[in-house]
């Protein structure tokens, strides 16, 4: 294991580390543009050039491997000086557009000019004039003027994706990044080039111009669009004054976790977002009047719930009343229910889904065919795991057959869990429909009540991933408008069920968030 | 225009790399020499048999400054800029050939017989200036004898 | 005093064929070698030989054959540098359209003492004639069981494949070279790992110039020590000379390495042109920083090149005179170099186009007395910081030509 100095501080790393890497151990920053821990380093930009002694020429820190006794040095004046001049060639051709670059404030380019160069520009020929809004595809938008051809995006796509998407055309000033002529670019992960531009040329078409990134905050949460359970950032904006359209969340970007999804997230997920502040969310608790839904308000709505269980329950007992739980829940709202309905009403027609999209697609980078992200969580929480899909149809069957008088369902993305057995509708003999969750669907048309649960981004919870990783979150942000968290409302519900009172419920819930 | 190989042509180049993709320069190069340069679809053609991603044949059209993306009049001109052609008077012939084809560097006559390109060095120093015509060398070039060269072709 | 080995043959009517070739003894060595030498003894010979690279680096050929890593299991390349592109430079030119049978020969040592089973001719493109002749060379001696597979001698078979370039300088830069073999465009490639450990098709590879390949044989039919003693010191054998600008008999001229520049240029090439005098000399291609008419007694080797700051690089010579404009030469060459820029890394990329504005500028009469500390500036900051080799040959002449022609790059009327 070779010992070097980087700065007068010494540190051991393993063969074939690189300088970069030793530095980035050491919380040393030796700015980069092309260098990417994800992706393979190429060396390109010349911006992390590090002084190394015995070594006449600045090495490359990202390429250089460690070798054992080795000196480096990452602030000489010399040093400062190959930054200063690499940063100057870079911004030759820059239309230094800042004050309407969505980039600024998180540009590589900015951030260094500041920290390293601030020199009196020297160029004084004419610039290249190049493309500004060239629509790459459906979500990306490339400013050739100020990219750095740093390929990063190119190296992600063919080494994460295996797909060459992008390639850099022509040679010497005149490389230019684009698709391949007349193709548009489609791959279900190019979101993250967007993230890995460290300049302003590749953007978001659902970013630009809404938000100035230091208007963000940042919360970190689980991306519950599949059972993978990537780790995001959840960029959000709580000031309603600089908001656009009420929107709180302007993105999700992936979070780096070597054991999930290493530096990326999908497109899927990360453009999942947009649920957060959708107009589609359930808003309010409401009740059914007549043909119509009515804002009721979460007291008289959950007393309403009470005494329909209730009723079921003395006149049919538990084989009266069936639930289904989406895997899309938190651990802890997976106990809560099987405290509150199998423990104590002893409820046992209980399904937890078949729900793996057959259609969807799988591969090997992160996207799993399972859209849940807690199916683990569920079997951990007492739900039986084994064949989910006789015991769905069981629960099914008994609803459209009325023996199932009331079916409570509590979790998101109803419509793909019955896309395998048949279209949802009231059996005619009738039935109560309680539904529990954040989003409108086609099904609310039967509900008798609707209960806005709160999102994963507004939910503190676990989830367990399809290899059993459990993954703790906090709330980013609070719930939109009157949407609760589903164990809060299960809290209050079991409450006037009077099963538990509701400080017990909060009371257990802590404990358990101190285990996880 | 048919760019495509026959199996026989195709089988050639790849008997002589490991792997298929390393014979894209040759494939492209047979191809051009059929039709005279690189259309889009032949870029397709060629990322389809040799099992690479049309973006990378994309990147080596460009990159190479012998492919063309688009087809050259049937005498392709070029003028040797370097430096030891440009001392003996390089500059003289590429003046010459814009005023009697009446063309810019990179343009090509309306009748579409000739284009006038200027290219970098094509080591015939000793014998400055150099022009070469459709693969053939001429130097040392003089404007009379160039002049004599091009009236002489079809 | 020149002396002819590798140009031996090429006043010898139809010099490029077979029969010419054998007639002079031709291959012989190359069956000696296979039959009285192993592979191990072949290194060793070339590495006592002093031989270096006449591609432009200079890197002993011997050790870089050393570097090879036996029982790899994979297979190992030779790569033949012919991708000769350097402006000023046709030497590679000669040997193949000349004596493209001494090429092949060194070529199968070459190939038997690193253990080649493949071997790659990158062939510039536009060497239409070369290729041909190459070619045919290639088709005869396979014919005549010299190369190919199944040969009469069982410790030695060896593919040679012709790969053509497609008009791109970098890819004579031996990562891009590989590269471009490969099938993609000529992006150098980030060192380590070495060629050597890990080249084409991430096999151990070693790449040669043609002129260097050509030496080989006449090192193993007459010995390292007889090769060496040519040279200097560290620097053995000859050298071939591509003479052009403004000279009486501008050509291509062999001579022991550490002959004098001005012997080359008097001697050789007849003196300069119309009884003008020497203003400069270019002494190895567009990128070897420019010499003063008062530096050219150096002796032409890479050390002694070295000490008065330029390289013997291809070893291609270009005389200006008196009248010949500074500024233009240097637009010229930087052109070039612009050009040829593969883009990849930061400074050749930005730094080459923006030298080349510059000049423009001076050119058209609009320089500003601080153009010439700019245009060195911009050259330090290429020097030594690019991936590869081409940002220091294309800062190289920058420094040389402003340093030591500084007025001219400020008075543009004195210049053109």
């Amino acid at each position: 294991m070779p010992t070097l100095m980087i700065d007068d501080r010494k540190i051991t790393v393993e063969p074939g580390t690189t300088v970069m890497q030793a530095a980035d151990r050491l919380g040393i920053f030796i700015p980069r543009f092309c260098y990417h821990p994800g992706l393979s380093a190429v060396g390109s930009c010349r911006m992390c050039m590090v002084e190394v002694e015995k070594i006449p020429k600045l090495q490359t820190a990202c390429t250089t491997p460690v070798v054992e006794g080795m000196v480096v040095h990452t602030y000489t004046e010399q040093v400062m000086d190959a930054r200063r001049s690499v940063l100057e060639f870079l911004l030759i051709n820059h239309p230094l557009d800042c004050p309407i670059c969505d980039k600024a404030g998180e540009c590589y380019l900015q951030d260094d000019y500041m920290e390293y160069a601030r020199y009196t520009p020297r160029y004084k020929e004419t610039r290249w004039k190049k493309r500004k809004v060239h629509i790459l595809g459906p979500t990306i938008v490339m400013d050739e003027e100020r990219c750095v051809l740093c390929s990063r995006c190119v190296r992600f796509l063919q080494e994460v994706t295996g797909k060459q998407r992008l390639g850099i055309f022509e040679r010497g000033a005149r490389s230019v990044l684009s698709t391949f002529p007349g193709q548009t670019l489609t791959d279900p992960y190019c979101g993250n080039i967007v993230d890995l531009c460290p300049v302003g040329a590749l953007t978001d078409r659902t970013f630009r111009f809404q938000q100035r990134v230091w208007m963000l905050r940042r919360g970190e949460s689980i991306c519950p669009y599949c059972a993978r359970g990537c780790n995001i950032a959840v960029d959000y904006n709580e000031r309603s004054d600089v908001q656009i359209n009420d929107r709180r969340v302007y993105r999700f970007r992936p979070r780096f976790n070597p054991k999930v999804n290493g530096h990326w997230i999908c497109d899927r997920g990360r453009y999942a977002y947009r649920f957060i502040d959708d107009a589609r969310r359930l808003r309010e608790p409401m009740l059914r009047e007549g043909k119509r839904l009515v804002p009721s308000g979460w007291e008289r709505t959950l007393k309403r719930v009470a005494r329909r269980i209730r009723e079921v329950l003395d006149t049919f007992g538990p084989e009266g009343m069936g639930l289904i739980l989406l895997p899309s829940v938190t651990i802890g709202t997976a106990r809560r229910v099987r405290k509150l309905f199998v423990d104590d009403l002893g409820l046992t027609r209980i399904a937890t889904g078949p729900s793996i999209d057959p259609e969807a697609d799988e591969d090997s980078i992160l996207l799993r065919r399972d859209r849940f992200p807690n199916r683990g969580g569920l079997v951990a929480a007492g739900f039986p795991d084994g064949d989910p899909g006789a015991v769905t149809e069981g629960v099914l069957r008994g609803w459209a057959t009325g023996k199932i008088k009331l079916l409570y369902v509590i979790g998101d993305d109803l419509p793909r869990f019955f896309e395998e057995t048949s279209s949802f509708s009231i059996p005619s003999a009738g039935g109560i429909l309680i539904l529990q969750r954040s989003m409108e669907g086609p099904e609310d048309d039967f509900a008798r009540m609707l209960l806005p649960s709160a999102m994963t981004a507004e939910t503190a919870g676990s989830f367990v991933n399809f290899e059993g990783e459990e993954q703790t979150f906090s709330a980013v942000l609070p719930p939109l408008e009157e949407a609760l968290p589903d164990e809060e409302i299960l809290g209050r519900l079991s409450l006037l069920l009077g099963l538990k009172g509701e400080e017990a419920c909060r009371h257990e819930n802590s404990v358990e968030e101190e285990q996880g | 225009m048919n760019f495509q190989l026959s199996e026989e042509e195709v089988q050639q180049i790849l008997a002589r790399y490991p792997h298929p993709s390393a014979a894209l320069l040759p494939m492209l190069r047979l191809i051009q020499g059929r039709i005279g340069y690189i259309p889009p679809g032949a870029e397709v053609y060629a990322a389809e048999t040799l099992g690479v991603d049309p973006v990378r044949v994309h990147e080596v059209v460009t990159f190479y400054s012998a492919f063309r993306e688009k087809p050259a009049g049937r005498y392709l001109i070029l003028v040797c800029e370097s430096i030891s052609c440009s001392l003996s008077g390089g500059e003289n012939i590429l003046s010459f050939l814009k005023d009697y084809l009446k063309l810019d560097v990179g343009e090509t006559t309306e009748d579409r017989r000739f284009t006038l390109e200027t290219t970098e060095c094509l080591a015939q120093c000793e014998r400055s200036p150099a022009v070469m015509i459709n693969g053939e060398i001429h130097a040392p070039a003089t404007p009379d004898e160039v002049e004599k060269i091009l009236s002489e072709l079809a | 005093m020149s002396i002819k080995l590798v140009t031996r043959n090429f006043d010898r009517p139809d010099s490029h064929t077979l029969r010419v070739y054998r007639e002079g003894g031709g291959y012989e060595t190359l069956r000696k070698v296979l039959a009285t030498r192993t592979p191990q003894e072949v290194v060793e010979e070339v590495k006592r030989s002093n031989l270096r690279g006449r591609g432009g680096a200079g890197f002993p050929t011997g050790m870089k054959w050393s570097f090879v890593p036996r029982e790899t299991g994979k297979p190992v390349y030779l790569c033949v540098n012919a991708d000769e592109g350097e402006p000023g430079t046709f030497k590679d030119r000669f040997i193949l359209e000349q004596d493209p049978h001494m090429l092949l020969e060194g070529i199968g040592i070459a190939a038997y003492a690193i253990g080649a089973r493949y071997a790659y001719l990158y062939l510039r493109g536009e060497f239409v004639e070369a290729g041909r002749r190459v070619e045919d060379a290639i088709a005869e001696a396979c014919e005549a069981g010299l190369l190919g597979s199944d040969l009469p001698d069982s410790k030695f078979s060896l593919d040679l494949y012709v790969h053509y370039g497609a008009g791109a300088y970098i890819c004579g830069e031996e990562t891009a070279l590989l590269e471009s073999i490969e099938g993609k465009k000529g992006w150098p490639r980030v060192r380590p790992p070495f060629p050597a450990v890990k080249g084409l098709f991430g096999s151990p590879t070693v790449i040669n110039n043609v002129e260097t390949l050509a030496k080989v044989p006449h090192i193993l039919e007459k010995g390292a020590a007889w090769f060496s003693a040519l040279g200097t010191e560290k620097s053995g054998g000859t050298k071939l000379f591509p003479v052009s600008g403004k000279v009486n008999r501008p050509g291509l001229y062999e001579y022991p390495l550490g002959t004098p520049l001005r012997t080359i240029i008097d001697e050789g090439a007849g003196g300069v042109s119309a009884g003008k005098k020497i203003k400069g000399v270019i002494p190895g291609g567009a990128s070897c920083p420019v010499l003063t008419a008062d530096e050219i007694d150096v002796p032409m080797d890479y050390d002694a090149l070295a000490k008065v700051g330029s390289m013997l690089g291809s070893g291609a010579i270009i005389v200006l005179d008196e009248e010949t404009s500074m500024l233009k030469t240097l637009l010229n060459l930087e052109r070039f170099f612009a050009h040829e820029s593969c883009g990849q890394c930061t400074p050749c990329r930005e730094g080459t186009r923006w030298i080349v504005q510059v000049l423009e500028r001076i050119a058209a009469g609009k320089g500003a007395p601080e153009d010439p500390d700019l245009l060195l500036d911009i050259a330090a900051h290429m020097a030594g910081r690019t991936l590869c080799p081409l940002g220091d040959a294309a800062a190289g002449p920058v420094r040389s030509f402003v340093t030591k022609f500084r007025e001219e790059f400020l008075d543009p009327l004195n210049s053109m």
